[in-house]
């Protein structure tokens, strides 16, 4: 049961809740909102790579996969060396300036004890932000394209649709 | 979108005796909401349109933010956490006018709900519109972006005939190259219509981005850059347009230095409407000369540190506080406001 995160592209449209909502509960936002050179705005965070490289490099076993698919790290364990750091690709790890001690997205441990998912997901706007088992997560995501070949499945937003809240 | 992200989905166990009021059911006042509703608060909602959700529903196209999902965050906050919204209602001081009063139904006095509830959060936002800054302003066929915005979707949502939607011509004039000037600017587009946008910011420095400029160019959209509007042309009705190029010092989105440059005034003829997106105006839930609330001179409520305002008992948040922002910050500072609420109303504040 490893769980992911991604981000659809056709969703997102860069309003900074993920960023904002993660800064609210972390003090420094542990995603962040970059635009492309084409201008897209990006929201880069932790992608829990599967054979993730903060983790190779890290001495002290702070960084580790966690069961469930998640990179996370033990506060304990961490010296602050900076190797992660300067590991990752994505230059996700950073420094918490006050204590000097790595910190990252770790999907939001705390919330994932209460099987609760992070806290960027559910207050996305759009349902870009996506997270879940593997397969249900990716799967809309990867049928969508075949749909479009195949001709099953049109782009429409349901304009006409009414609120389900309606009433009253 | 769970608003009420802080907590399990089901009632907290422990209830606070104690009621907040939140005046404006947008991103701002929906984060506060979700984050007392964890905390046991008996919440009440105050929204003067007939849905929750403020701009994401009645401003934002449903392409970008569909609004099932803030809707079923509204519903969830309604049924789970026993928050009171109460649309069709607005809290303000009397003969206070606001884009979109039509569907107000019923209305209260702010210093009442101050008195009854233990603390009033006001997050009322920025509707109204700067207007256009030119010679012929108030000439028929000038249109305000947001208005145009909101009156397509209150179409959408089944609220407003189609006689009362903005009905545009074929040529269109768009001003400004905020998110709103460009949503305007798709929305005619897709309506079939041949716009033009207008602004001082190039396509680099644009406050919506370079991507989101391109995207309309993409669509057929022409971009007059480094420019502005000297005058409108026409017999009470906009005929054509009189633009000037400007110099301009643009960061982060924001004109530092503008200059008209002499010379290069030329006349685009035929435009049948001009829609206004260069910025949003706060909307207080009161007038100039009320004296108890302090507000800026921007317009927007003076609050401190812990976004308390100048009234005892009130808080402001969201951009009515803070000034015009993205969806995410204004989801940030409902968060703040509502976790000072929390210690100001426990006495740990």
């Amino acid at each position: 049961m490893t769980k992911v995160k991604i981000v659809d592209m056709e969703k997102c449209i860069g309003c900074e809740a993920c960023e904002k909502v993660c800064e609210f509960l972390n003090s420094k936002p542990r995603a962040k909102i970059i635009p492309t050179k084409d201008g897209v705005l990006v929201p880069i965070t932790c992608l829990h790579c599967t054979a993730p490289v903060c983790v190779d490099v890290c001495p002290t076993g702070a960084v580790y996969k966690d069961a469930e698919g998640p990179v996370r790290f033990r506060r304990n364990r961490c010296t602050g060396c900076k190797l992660c750091v300067a590991a990752c690709p994505f230059g996700i790890p950073d420094i918490d300036p006050a204590k000097g001690f790595m910190t990252k997205c770790d999907l939001c441990l705390e919330r994932s004890r209460d099987n609760l998912p992070p806290a960027c997901v559910e207050l996305c706007p759009t349902g870009a932000m996506m997270y879940g088992e593997y397969e249900e997560v990716v799967g809309p995501s990867k049928s969508k394209a075949v749909g479009l070949l195949t001709g099953r499945r049109v782009i429409q937003r349901n304009p006409e649709r009414k609120p389900e809240h309606a009433g009253d | 979108m769970r608003f009420a992200f802080m907590c399990k989905k089901e009632k907290p166990d422990q209830r606070v005796n104690k009621r907040v009021a939140i005046i404006g059911a947008g991103p701002s006042g929906l984060a506060a909401a979700g984050y007392l509703a964890c905390k046991g608060y008996g919440i009440t909602l105050y929204e003067r349109l007939p849905f929750p959700g403020g701009i994401m529903v009645f401003g934002i196209p449903e392409s970008r933010i569909p609004r099932n999902r803030v809707l079923l965050g509204c519903k969830e906050l309604e049924e789970i956490f026993d928050v009171e919204i109460k649309t069709s209602c607005k809290v303000a001081v009397d003969g206070v006018k606001i884009l979109g009063d039509d569907f107000t139904k019923e209305t209260v006095g702010l210093q009442k709900v101050v008195d009854e509830f233990d603390a009033t959060v006001i997050a009322t936002g920025t509707w109204n519109s700067r207007s256009l800054p030119a010679e012929g302003s108030s000439f028929k066929g000038i249109y305000s972006a947001l208005e145009y915005l909101f009156r397509s979707k209150a179409h959408e949502l089944g609220l407003m005939p189609e006689k009362e939607k903005i009905k545009l011509g074929s040529n269109v004039a768009v001003i400004g190259s905020g998110l709103v000037a460009v949503d305007a600017a798709l929305e005619a587009v897709r309506e079939g219509h041949s716009v033009k946008l207008i602004s001082i910011e190039n396509g680099l420095d644009a406050p919506s981005g370079s991507y989101e400029i391109n995207r309309l160019k993409r669509r057929g959209v022409s971009h007059t850059e480094r420019a502005v509007i000297r005058r409108v042309l026409g017999e009470g009705k906009v005929e054509s347009i009189e633009v000037i190029s400007v110099s301009a010092e643009v960061k982060g989105g924001v004109v530092l230095k503008m200059e008209q440059i002499p010379g290069t005034e030329r006349i685009i003829d035929g435009v049948d409407n001009i829609i206004v997106g260069i910025g949003q105006i706060p909307t207080p839930p009161f007038g100039k000369d009320f004296q108890e609330i302090r507000t800026l001179r921007w317009g927007g409520i003076e609050v401190n540190g812990k976004f308390m305002s100048s009234k005892d008992k009130v808080f402001a948040t969201g951009d009515v506080a803070t000034g015009v922002s993205k969806v995410g910050r204004a989801l940030q500072t409902g968060l703040k406001t509502a976790t000072w609420v929390d210690r100001c109303l426990q006495g740990t504040a």
